[in-house]
């Protein structure tokens, strides 16, 4: 019965591949959108209270990028984004428009107006990268025991004065066996 | 202000828009041959285990087989894991009537604030449309 054991494992391997090829990109995909809406939301409450303008031309083109990340947010993934850092490396007509426009937007404000659009536009390019990095299965297995061991490193001597008392008895008794 | 953009800019614009959809593509094609090329390793896997027990048994016998076969432990892991994504995909279709009970209401009520409101342009349920999809 060596053979169904096999076939026991392989369909075992195949449904956690629709979970991880299929069912978690999504997931994700859903998640980065959640995120982008509140983000948007947010801001659309901030003109509301008299904060910024709806007609700032950094606020549209805030909203706009945003949008624009919720519609092909199925798109992104890390390989894309490598692939086309790498495709517009040498581009030197692609220089930065967005910050550009960006920069050239927000200095028709007021400081404080500034300020805002800068934290949006400072949220909304942590949360691409957020997930850049945990929509990649193979990254988040990458990373997921890399950041357990970091932390494992860091608090070890925490965890270990915690045990202090139960190693004490430990070290004692190899002490004791040891002089045997 | 002068709203038009120079030739420059939009061959600027028009550059980056080609060259991330040719690396959307790319990725894509790359990623659809992995997800499909497994699945084709393990039919193909599945196909081979099949075929040496069908001089042996019948098929009947060989389902029955690996049911019978299943350890508590396996079968109770494949209940778990296979009842977690049944809930997890209610869970989404709830989100989504949810989404679609109220997307309008906002919509409009945002509308009336903000005249010149702009759409991520996903589905009422908040979807990618079909003619985005790649």
């Amino acid at each position: 019965m060596n053979e169904l054991h096999t076939l026991t494992s392989l369909i075992s391997i195949a449904l956690l591949m629709i979970l991880l090829f299929w069912l978690f990109p999504q997931y994700r995909t859903d998640l980065f959108r959640q995120k982008m809406f509140k983000l948007r939301d947010s801001l659309f409450d901030e003109a509301l209270n008299g904060k910024i303008s709806f007609n700032d031309p950094a606020y549209n083109m805030l909203r706009n990028a945003m949008n624009g990340f919720i519609r092909f947010g199925h798109q992104l993934n890390i390989w894309q984004a490598l692939l086309f850092t790498l495709i517009i490396k040498n581009n030197k007509q692609i220089d930065h428009p967005f910050t550009r426009e960006f920069d050239k937007n927000t200095k028709q404000c007021t400081d404080n107006q500034r300020q805002i659009y800068l934290s949006y536009y400072f949220k909304m390019n942590l949360y691409i990268l957020e997930h850049l990095i945990l929509s990649s299965v193979i990254l988040v297995s990458l990373i997921v025991p890399a950041v357990f061991l970091f932390l494992a490193k860091k608090h070890i001597e925490k965890f270990a004065s915690l045990l202090r008392a139960q190693l004490d008895k430990l070290n004692t008794v190899a002490l004791t066996t040891g002089k045997a | 202000m002068d709203s038009r953009k120079s030739k420059a800019e939009l061959l600027a614009e028009n550059q980056s828009l080609r060259a991330e959809r040719n690396s959307a593509g790319i990725a894509n094609v790359v990623m659809y041959l992995i997800k499909y090329g497994a699945f084709v390793w393990i039919s193909y896997h599945i196909y081979l285990m099949v075929a040496e027990l069908a001089g042996k048994h019948t098929f009947a016998d060989i389902g029955f087989a690996v049911f019978s076969n299943l350890e508590l432990s396996v079968a109770l892991g494949w209940w778990f894991g296979i009842s977690g994504i049944i809930y997890g995909l209610w869970q989404a279709k709830l989100r989504k009537d949810t989404v679609e009970r109220l997307q309008n209401r906002i919509q409009f009520l945002e509308s009336k604030l903000d005249t010149k409101r702009t759409s991520s342009q996903l589905t009422p349920r908040g979807e990618t449309r079909k003619e985005d999809e790649l």
